[in-house]
Formats: structure tokens, sequence, C-alpha cells
């Protein structure tokens, strides 16, 4: 068994072998395949018939071309894909709404649709990356049980791979590092990303099939850097593994590319959206390279564990400072306040993309990164580092959940979701003794928010990409398959006693109070009010509403255009397998059964259990404010008993909502920042470079043509002025000679 | 009287500046030519004057300026040649002497 924990180079390795098979083999061969057979089809199609010009280029070339030019050619008839796709993007420039879907439908029932069927080697592509996957979701799996045997294997071992670098006495080392933190982070990871790469086989179809190979290529990727991410046994690898995710998300937010057809309007582009999630990341990773060499100054090691050691003695004002810094990173990656802005922006990825970043991987390197180094934070930094983790953390649990409560696009509450829940899990990193109740959310999250980002993809999918609310309602009859999950998902967040969700949530809440935190505690259980009544309003206003089973908890009017077509088993298996660990992943922290999570977190068997829920008065508390959530939003969309507008009327409650429903104006504070602070330095910056620089340079060209232009004049070509000027200066010599000789003495 | 070193030098330096004046500030050729010929007899009187009152005792000494003025009036007959040469030439091509107007030395 302990092999597994041994070779736990295994994990990324398999992944690798699928991506370079996908990468270098296969993706080739399918555009190679796709080519060949456009051209042939072109040709079958009989384009020759047509007399212009333009009957050469076949339907996927224009495309490629460019929409304009494909209008051009074809003298404003939409007659082939190019066109209806540029038709589509003024109709919802211009008018939005009901022509753009009925565009969106003729455009998919087009023969020469280029969103045709992938090619059998696209196919090929995703069952190698999935097996990929999987071997490593097989072999993380073995690793876990390999620690439960053997519980001296928790306690961590460093698997040394090579030595990169030597300067002198300092050795730059490519290790591995293996205890429980690592292996229940790369369950997760593996298990979450064969089940979205399973998903994604169906959803990429539909949704982009000319990029199948390279998607599949890309998530493999994704999963890799997050594994290096997770093994790593220093800071210097670990920084690597954090640039991997920041390049491979960003490769993923921007798949659909710029001009990527929208049904409904006034969303940022996927390429705006990859680039603004990498630069917000690169602010973040300022603070945690700064922080890195401050610890590096000090102890000349990246190792976590000899960090700690060599440590003893200095200052610990700087470690402080140093943990903060370091906690920059993870606000980065982990979108937390201020630097949240990408995370709500990177939901135009595909829907699959979001499950994988947002949810599992991407944004809890942030958090592992601070349960990796916990101890630095909490035994060697002041508490003002902890302190810091713990404030930013309920801060942004509030904050995002406070603008997920009015937020009309499926997807935004969902990623406001997962940056209030990522507030959670740092609340929990900071008042905690151990990393355990963090983690411990971390990972029950991962699952059900995974599952809850798949859920909406269905919905998506089954509404060809509405993301509305307001045009959905009442799907759960129609799409009972995704809706179930999706439910037991939704009550998970909510905090439904039993539910894995609530157990962790909970620990998390009981922990502000055990620290004495009452300010955290206020905050962490209001947000909780506030996720129940936002996620079961997303739930009413997608699933349900008037008029559906159980006063409007399942099915109802609905409300959209777009007739909704049912996911095939691709996507709702894994969304029931993913309902597994949302249920039943919360009793492994449940004492009364024999759960310590705690104890196997932090590798010490006397570690104490999380507390049970249920003997402490309180948590009713919490579980009834969860359900006055529920209530609330079940009377405002489910049986629609107060009208949604019930607390906007008054101009106080209008003023939250378009506060609340404009994120804080954080994106237009950045813009005018930029705008104002960043944009007038430029200025000031172009008018130097325009006028000092530029003026030093042309000076010293203008005045070298002047002297030049001077001097031509004296070349006058006669020899008796050369003549006149040789003997001249010849005078001058012998003058100065004299007076040297005579008068220096 | 007796001729002191310093009559012959400055009889020299006196016939050099008159030679140099006629070279730099004649317009004709010819004249120019002669002054070159002044600057260079000049230089002459100065080597056979240094020669004459050298005082060395090593074998030809005192002979050493007078070969050298002997060279230079050999190289001057060669140079005078050359010279009236180069006027007869550019006299055909501009049928005038006038330096003044020979501004070819240009770049």
């Amino acid at each position: 068994m302990d092999i597994f924990v041994r070779d736990i180079w295994v994990i990324p390795l398999l992944p690798l072998i699928a991506l370079v098979l996908n990468l270098f083999i296969i993706r080739p061969l399918d555009v190679a395949y796709r080519d060949r057979s456009a051209h042939a089809g072109a040709a079958h199609d009989g384009h020759a018939e047509h007399s212009s010009s333009e009957a050469h280029y076949t339907a996927e070339e224009l495309i490629e071309s460019s929409y304009v030019s494909a209008l051009d050619t074809i003298d404003g008839h939409i007659d082939t894909p190019a066109a209806m796709n540029h038709a589509l993007q003024t109709a919802q420039k211009t008018s939005g709404g009901k022509q753009a879907v009925a565009l969106m439908r003729q455009l998919e029932q087009h023969p020469e649709h280029p969103h045709g069927k992938p090619t059998i080697y696209a196919r090929l592509a995703g069952y190698v990356g999935i097996a990929g996957m999987f071997g490593s979701f097989a072999w993380a799996i073995g690793a876990l049980f390999a620690m439960f045997n053997n519980a001296s294997l928790q306690k961590g071992l460093t698997i040394p791979l090579y030595n990169w670098l030597t300067f002198g006495s300092i050795s730059y080392h490519v290790n591995f590092y293996v205890d429980s933190l690592t292996v229940v982070m790369l369950v997760v990871v593996t298990a979450v990303s064969v089940l979205v790469q399973f998903y994604s086989q169906e959803y990429i179809e539909s949704e982009e099939p000319r990029g199948y190979s390279r998607f599949f290529a890309w998530l493999s990727l994704f999963a890799i850097s997050m594994m290096i991410l997770t093994l790593s046994a220093n800071f210097l690898m670990i920084f690597i593994g954090w640039e991997l995710v920041g390049v491979s998300s960003y490769l993923l937010i921007g798949f659909l590319g710029k001009d990527a057809p929208k049904i409904d309007g006034g969303r940022p582009s996927p390429s705006a959206a990859a680039l603004k999630a990498f630069v917000t990341n690169r602010v973040g990773d300022f603070g945690f390279l700064i922080g890195i060499m401050i610890l590096f100054a000090q102890t000349g090691t990246f190792t976590f564990t000899e960090i700690p050691q060599k440590l003893q003695g200095t200052d610990v004002t700087l470690i402080t400072a140093a943990m903060i810094l370091v906690f920059c990173g993870a606000v980065g990656k982990s979108a937390q306040f201020p630097l949240h802005v990408w995370l709500p922006d990177a939901m135009e990825g595909p829907t699959p993309v979001s499950a994988l970043i947002h949810a599992a991987t991407m944004v809890a390197a942030g958090v592992y990164l601070v349960a990796r180094t916990f101890l630095l934070f909490h035994a060697y930094a002041g508490p003002q580092a902890s302190m810091v983790v713990a404030y930013t953390g309920g801060f942004t649990a509030l904050f995002a959940a406070l603008i997920a409560t009015v937020q009309v696009d499926l997807k935004r509450v969902l990623a406001y979701s997962t940056i209030s829940q990522l507030g959670y899990m740092f609340v929990g990193l900071g008042v905690a003794g151990t990393d355990g109740p963090g983690m411990f959310h971390l990972m029950t999250h991962a699952f059900f928010k995974a599952l809850l980002f798949l859920g909406s993809g269905g919905v998506l999918h089954a509404l060809s990409g509405q993301q509305n609310m307001r045009k959905m309602g009442g799907l759960a009859t129609k799409i009972p398959l995704v809706a179930f999950p999706f439910l037991l998902a939704t009550l998970s967040i909510s905090g439904m006693p039993f539910l894995s969700g609530f157990f962790s949530k909970d620990e998390i809440i009981a922990q502000t109070l055990a620290n004495g935190d009452v300010a955290l505690y206020v905050i962490t259980v209001f947000t909780a009010f506030l996720t129940a009544f936002y996620m079961f309003r997303a739930w009413f206003l997608t699933f349900g509403g008037k008029g559906g089973a159980l006063g409007g908890l399942w099915g109802g009017k609905y409300r959209g255009e777009v007739h909704p077509h049912a996911p095939g088993i691709r996507i709702w298996l894994p969304l029931m397998l993913l309902a597994i660990p949302t249920v039943f992943l919360g009793y492994w922290g449940f004492a009364p059964l024999g759960g310590n999570f705690n104890a196997f977190i932090t590798g010490n068997p006397a570690a104490a259990p999380f507390g049970n829920p249920f003997a402490d008065p309180m948590t009713y508390v919490s579980i009834a404010l969860a359900f006055l959530g529920i209530g609330i939003a079940w009377l405002m969309y489910g049986m629609e008993v107060i009208p949604a507008d019930a607390l906007t009327r008054n101009p106080v409650g209008k003023g939250l909502h378009a506060l609340f429903f404009n994120k804080f104006y954080v994106d237009e504070l950045y813009m005018a920042l930029i705008r104002f602070g960043i944009f007038l330095f430029a200025k000031i910056a172009v008018s130097i470079d325009k006028y000092v620089i530029d003026g030093i340079i042309n000076g010293i060209g203008s005045g070298v043509l002047g002297i030049g232009r001077g001097l031509r004049k004296v070349e006058t070509g006669r020899l008796q002025n050369y003549g006149a000027a040789f003997f001249g200066g010849a005078l001058i010599i012998a003058a100065a000679f004299i007076a040297v000789v005579y008068f220096g003495k | 009287m007796l001729l002191s070193l310093n009559s012959f030098l400055i009889l020299g330096a006196v016939l050099f500046c008159i030679g140099l004046f006629g070279a730099l500030s004649k317009r004709n050729a010819v004249s120019v030519l002669m002054g070159i010929e002044i600057m260079l007899n000049a230089v002459n009187i100065t080597l056979v004057a240094f020669a004459s009152s050298s005082t060395g005792t090593a074998h030809g000494a005192r002979l050493t300026g007078q070969i050298f003025a002997i060279f230079i009036i050999t190289v001057a007959a060669a140079e005078a040649a050359v010279a009236l040469a180069m006027i007869i030439a550019i006299y055909r091509r501009r049928n005038s002497v006038d330096v003044s107007e020979i501004n070819m030395m240009k770049w």
C-alpha cells in the first residue's frame, strides 16, 4: 500500500502523458482530419455550382477569415453560418432578446454550421485525457487509503526528485512532499477533474467542437499544474505550480475566444475575462514573491519543513510581514477582496472550466497555500498574520454573499457564492488552532460547488447558453436529472443539517466563537443566512417558481424562449456521482460516528475531533437562520407571496440593490483608478519620453547637423585656405609651446 | 661685424614668412610656386647656418645640414618641374592660372 505514497509522482505523470499525446499527436491528427473532411464535404455540397468567386471558400474558411469579410462576400444575404454569426452579434447589440434567440436557432440548424460533430480523433483526445485523469484519481485514492492504513505516513514524506541547481552552499531541489494535507487535496483535485472531463465530452461537443481536442489538452495541463502545486515541497516549486495554474486558467477561461456568440448580451468577452484573471493574479503574486524572498533571505531555504526551525530567533514583525505578503498571493488566487474581481468575469469560460477552476482547484490553491504554511502563520508570525487571514476571509464572505443576493446571472450567483465560501475557509484557517476546519470546508465545498457549477452547465446546455435566471424557471420538471443533484448541493451549501456543507461550515462558525471572536461569528452566521437565501433564490428562479409542486419547489412556470432539451448521460452521471460526497463527506468530520478529519489532516492521532454540532446550542442558531433564509426565498420566489421588489420600493432598498447589483462598484473603482491613476502616469511618462528623451536624442542629432553645416563652409576647396589654416594651426601650437616653456615654469 | 647664428636664423625666418605670404596670397599659380621656392630656400639657409655653426666633433657632424640642403635643392628642382607641368595642364584646361578659381580640393 505504501507504494501509492512513495511513488506519488505517478499522479502528475499520467495526465502529463495524456497532455503530450493530445497536444502533439492527437490534436494535429484531429485538425488534419477535420480539414480534409471539411473540403471533401464542400466539394460534395456542390459549391462549384455557384458562379461567383466566393464559391471557392468553404463555410469554415469564411468563419476563420473574419465575420465582416464573410458578410461582404455574400453581399448581405444571411445564408452562411459566418453571416449568421455576424447578424447574431449585431442583433444582440441592437435588439437583444428574441431576435438573437431566433437567429441562434437558425444558426444551429444550418447544414454548414461549423459547430458540427467532433472528429474521431477529437473524441480519442477526450478518452485519453479522461483515462489519464482516472488513473491519477485511482492512485490518489490508493494514497489516501495507504495513509489510513499506515498513520505514520500522515506526518509527511519528502520524495526527492532531483537537484535543480547548486550555488555554493544553497541547493534548489525539485522535491515532492506528501502528507495527509497533500493527499486530501490530490483526491479532491483528481476526483473533480475526472468528472469534469467526463462531463466536458458532451458539453464541449455542443459548445465548441472545433476546440474539442485542445480543450482536453488544457484540462490535463490544468490538472497537472494543480498537482505540481499540491505536491511541491518548497516555495520555489509551489510558485512554479502557482504560475502554471495561472497560465492554464488563462487558456481555459479564454477558450471560447473573443467572438464567442452569446444568447444574452452585455457580458465581457472570454478573452477579456481571461486577461483580467491573469493580470489580477499577478498583483497578488507580486506580494507572494516578496514574501517568499523575505523568508528565503532569513532562512536560506525554500523547503517548507526546514523553514520553521531556521526561523528561530528571527524578528517576529518581519515574519508577520512575510506571511501577510504570502497571503497576498492566496488573496489573488482564491479571489478574496480586493482581488476578487477576476472570478465573476471568469464565468465566461466554458462551464466545466468554471466547475474545475472556480470550485475545486485553482481557487483552492490559495487556501491550500495557507494550510501548507499554517505553522508559520500561527506559531511563528505574530497574531496579526492570522487576524489578517480571518478578517479578509470574513469580510469577503459577507461582501460576496451580499452581491450574490441580487445577481440575475445563474453562473454569477455561483461565482459570488464561491468567493463567499472561500472567505469561510480563510476564516477557518485564521481562527482555528489547526488547518482542519478550513481544509474540511475546502473539501466539501469542492464537491458541492463542482456539482452546482456542472448543474448550471446542464441548465445552460439545456437552454442553449441562456444564463439569465429571469429567462428560466420551472426547469426541475423538464430536466429532473440535473435538478435533483443540484437541489442536494443547494441544500448542502445552505447548511441543511446532515449534509456535508453543514458540518464543515458549522465547524468554522463554531471555531470563531471558540476563539472568542464575536464579530467574525456574527459575520459568518449572517453570511450563512444570506447563503441560504441567495442559493434558494437561484434555485426557485431556475428550477422552481409559482405553480410548481410543493409550493414552487419543484417545477413551475418557464419564462424563457428556448425549448429546454434534456442532457445526456455524460452530463447527468457526473452530477449524480458528485452528489454522493455532497451528501456523505461531512461525516468524516462527525465525531459521534467516529469521524476525525482533524486527526487525519494534522497527522496527529491525538488531535481533538471537530465538536459535535448537535451538542452545541449555537448550532441551532445557524440552522434556524438557514431555514429562515430558505423560507424568505421560498416566499419571495417560490410561492411568490412576497413580491420580489418588496424591499426595493423605498429609496434605501433601491440604493442598496443598485449597490449590490453593481458589485459595490469595485470594477468601476478599479477602472477609474486605472483611467485616472495609471493613464495619468502613462501620460506623464509619454510626455517625458516625447519632450525630454526625444528632445535629447533629436537635439544631439540636429546639433551635430548644425555644426556640420557650419564647418562645411570652412572647406572651400582652395589650397591657399588650407595652407593658411595649416600654418595658422602650426603657429598656434608653436605659440602655445612657447607660452608653456616660458611661462609654465 | 661677425655674423652670428641668429642673424642667419632671422634671415631664414624672414624669408620663410615672405615665401609663405607669397604662397598664400598670390593669385597667380606661378607666383605661388615662387613663394614655395622661397620658403624652401629659407629652410636651406637655416640648415646651412646650423651646419656651419655646429661644434660637433663626430665624423661628418658639420656636413649633415649641408647635404640636407643639397637634397632639398634637388627635390625642389623636381618639384618645380612637376608644379610647372601641373600649372600648364591646368592652364590648358581652364585657360587660367588663377588659384582662387581652383577649388576642386573639396571633400
